[in-house]
């Protein structure tokens, strides 16, 4: 049985990893967003190449976007135009099932992306991967309807996830034929890890893939453990019955950081915590309004209020972490400002508005309520409105974009500007929640998006962040961090953008 | 009774709550992608057409699927069912006798240090958050004095779970004859099981108290004592004239606790039913809820019915 895995002697505890997270994977579709799914799925499913990362003196890795390695793929060449890739596979890459990597299974995967239409379908759009086809068993060809910079970086995501469809289609019917219903409950990758045993609302167990060719990770076994009391999870820790605990809050995190039974470790991420402003709905369809309210943000105590002077202030739409990443957003604290605005605007006396929020995230709530306190000073008068997180992220949705101001956090998964800009800002953009449409940055974005010459491509990322930071639709606030809490032993994470942790880094310094 | 629990659950998360479409979409799926995973659910039909058809199902046993995990909703409940047994019933049996006794014992020494202390702790016991004293008792028991189980679950990691035959680790345990594993999973008891027991005697034992007062403050009671009846046989009519209204009581309590037991089952990381049920709830996942909240009904079901049994048989007058 797989929990024999999980025996008590020291040696074999050395090389069990012990993780406490918010919730044990309900589903194992990394397509779908239930809470543990990505957190876990990440480390079953690779890509055809991955991020270089160096190291530095201390230990600490840091991925290079701009240098991408094989990883399934052993090599890749293109075309001159940058439409067609031909990828060749590993040989030595085979699934814990014992059946190796063939193109057809990425063929397969791509197309089950492209028709589901949900995660990996959007990242085959932005991509632009309009063919994707198997020359012969090893060689693999995608055909892009334009060049894209971010192809690479998005082929090194777990997600259009790489199936094992020798053994995935073993389970198919007649009413599942690509056994989406087996693939919910069992795992098909060809990554470091594969599932071993899925007790709902406890625990899921992964061993490493025994065929796994790369260099074998550490950790022999995880055990990912639903514990969703988050002074638990940091018990646990200090405790030394796990060795992650994710999801701690800002604040346990503070008190965490000089406490010798853990270590502390964090980078700024790509999820700001940010405003929205529905650009649709008066009257945030004035810009000045928009112009207004941020400036009337006290910033600095924002930082101190809610995220313990641990954020990094956000200047841009983009993070930091982007090549091309400029401080568009030069708006301070000046409520007389914001209120010479709202007069200019025809708000001389004030405006109603309503900020709503729910409890996605950590910060949302108090941010919500500080942001409120803030904007009263400067004339508007807002009415608060807490709602329930499914209602909530219904109404933030771009597909419904029925909330007119409100909190939120996007998470890029491509450190590629283009990427952001079309999630986010772009007309069409699925992840457009402001509704902001404006010809011209849709144009700037359409050019940086087939743009080969560096400096050209630089320009016009710097425009599309000055254009959208003038217009105001997302006010960013700060990058509360990804933050990595684990034992003192624990070394070797590599943040990735996808901002889960890929267990085959890490190691233990005993 | 049921049907009209069901029709209201039905009701209420399908107008009050968001379905888990967009959870099952993921955050970059677009808009007709929505609307073909809202069709495979069933949400586009009219809302009548959903309820029959899901009726239909329920009259046969099944509850359908749950849309987050893909497994069928009664598969998902069983076990978790047995995990918040084990925790409910030892608790409500220590509670409930822990309770009981020192209600009726406060009401025989009225007005006494040992009444106003019973009184006070019935009090804290009713007014101390469910959430606070469970990661009050991990600090202290876990944390600083170190005797307290991890709070990760029934079993630690070191021990394997037993091959399931009841679902019960315990009872599975035992029958297995695996005694580590039994010693295990009774530390992992011991702290929410008492943490429960304390809040499920906190209102028995106020409420015992006032019943007990009552039957001795009554005629009869008063008869017997000035017909000269010994102490021992006083207390014996007291106690039988109070067991019917406090096991109906005590009945509430349970049906009660059902629902309350899910935050410490968070707490404890438990794996139980009402965890999994407000996970439900706060996912939008129609047909767990809709399960949760029968479940709870046939639970409450079964419980008062027992107690009218058990009320019947301790009390004669009412077979008449």
């Amino acid at each position: 049985m797989a929990a024999a895995a999980f025996c008590t002697t020291t040696a074999a505890i050395a090389q069990n990893l012990v993780i406490a997270g918010v919730s044990a994977p309900t589903s194992l579709d990394p397509d779908v967003w239930t809470p543990g799914t990505i957190e876990t799925m990440v480390n079953v499913y690779e890509g055809l190449v991955q991020y270089g990362y160096t190291e530095g003196p201390d230990g600490t890795r840091t991925i290079n976007p701009t240098d991408i390695k094989p990883l399934l793929a052993e090599s890749w060449t293109s075309n001159e135009a940058q439409t067609e890739y031909v990828f060749k596979l590993r040989p030595d890459v085979v699934s814990p099932y014992g059946n190796r990597l063939r193109a057809q299974d990425v063929v397969w995967s791509w197309n089950l992306a492209a028709e589901r239409k949900q995660t990996g379908g959007f990242l085959r759009r932005t991509a632009a991967v309009t063919n994707v086809e198997a020359i012969d068993d090893s060689h693999v060809k995608f055909t892009l309807s334009a060049p894209r910079r971010m192809f690479l970086q998005i082929l090194a995501l777990y997600t259009p996830h790489i199936i094992d469809t020798t053994e995935a289609l073993k389970h198919a019917t007649a009413e599942d034929p690509n056994a989406l219903a087996w693939l919910k409950q069992n795992t098909a990758g060809f990554g470091a890890y594969h599932l071993t045993q899925l007790r709902p609302g406890e625990a899921a167990m992964f061993e490493v893939n025994p065929n796994y060719p790369f260099e074998k990770p550490y950790y022999k076994r995880v055990m990912y453990r639903e514990v969703p009391a988050p002074a638990n999870r940091v018990a646990l820790l200090q405790g030394g019955d796990v060795a992650i605990a994710e999801e701690v809050p800002l604040d346990q995190i503070v008190s965490l950081i000089d406490d010798k039974r853990t270590k502390v470790t964090s980078v700024p991420g790509t999820a700001s915590a940010s405003l929205r402003i529905n650009v649709t709905k008066p009257p945030f369809d004035n810009k000045l309004v928009r112009q207004a309210v941020a400036w009337a943000l006290d910033y600095d105590a924002l930082n101190q209020n809610v995220f313990r002077g641990k954020g990094v202030r956000a200047r841009s739409i983009l993070a930091p972490a982007n090549t091309g990443y400029v401080e568009a957003y030069q708006y301070d604290h000046d409520p007389e400002k914001a209120k010479a605005l709202l007069a200019e605007a025809g708000f001389k006396d004030g405006v109603d508005i309503t900020l709503e929020y729910a409890a996605a995230w950590w910060w949302e709530e108090a941010l919500a309520i500080q942001i409120a306190d803030q904007l009263q000073k400067s004339s508007f008068r807002v009415d608060l409105k807490k709602l329930p997180n499914a209602e909530m992220a219904a109404r933030r949705n771009a597909t419904e974009r029925s909330s007119p101001f409100f909190l939120h956090s996007a998470n890029a998964f491509a450190l590629d500007p283009t990427y952001s800009f079309s999630l986010q800002v772009y007309s069409s953009g699925v992840g457009n929640n402001t509704g902001y449409e404006k010809p011209e940055f849709d144009k700037l974005v359409d050019e940086a998006l087939v743009e080969k010459d560096d400096a050209k491509w630089l320009d016009l990322v710097a425009q599309a962040q000055q254009m959208v930071a003038e217009d105001a639709p997302v006010i960013p606030t700060y990058y509360p961090g990804t933050w990595f809490v684990s034992a003192p032993c624990i070394k070797g994470n590599l943040w990735q953008p996808h901002n889960r942790v890929m267990w085959r880094y890490l190691s233990c310094a005993e | 009774m049921l049907l009209g629990v069901v029709l209201v659950t039905f009701l209420l998360i399908r107008i009050g709550t968001r379905d888990a479409s967009l959870m099952l979409a993921g955050p970059f799926a677009d808009a007709a992608m929505l609307e073909r995973i809202r069709s495979n659910l069933g949400l586009d039909r009219p809302l009548y057409e959903q309820f029959f058809i899901y009726v239909g199902h329920l009259v046969q046993g099944d509850f359908g699927l749950s849309w987050i995990s893909g497994r069928p909703v009664i598969d998902e409940i069983r076990p978790r069912l047995v995990a918040t047994m084990e925790l409910l019933l030892p608790a409500f049996a220590i509670g409930g006798f822990a309770g009981a006794s020192l209600g009726i014992a406060s009401a025989f020494r009225y007005g006494s240090r040992f009444d106003h202390t019973s009184r006070f702790l019935s009090l804290l016991g009713f007014s101390v958050p469910t959430y606070w004293i469970g990661l009050m008792a991990i600090f202290l028991f876990y944390s600083v004095f170190g005797i307290a189980a991890a709070p990760m679950g029934r079993i630690g990691m070191a021990s394997f779970p037993p091959m399931p035959v009841t679902g019960s680790v315990l009872i599975d345990g035992a029958l297995a004859g695996d005694w580590d594993v039994v010693i295990d999973a009774l530390h992992h008891l011991a702290l929410p099981v008492a943490i429960l027991a304390v809040i499920i005697a906190a209102p028995i034992l106020k409420h015992s108290r006032v019943i007990a007062l009552d039957v001795i403050n009554s005629d009869y009671v008063s008869y017997a004592r000035s017909c000269g009846l010994p102490p021992r046989i006083v207390r014996q009519i007291v106690v039988r004239n109070s067991l019917a209204p406090i096991l109906t009581l005590a009945g509430s309590e349970l049906t009660g606790t059902l629902a309350a037991v899910s935050l410490l089952e968070l707490i404890f990381a438990w794996g139980g039913f009402g965890q999994w049920g407000l996970n439900a709830i706060l996912s939008g996942d129609f047909a767990a809820v809709q399960g949760y909240v029968a479940v709870i009904a046939l639970f409450s079901i079964g419980v008062f019915l027992v107690i009218d049994l058990l009320v019947l048989w301790l009390e004669p007058r009412t077979r008449s």
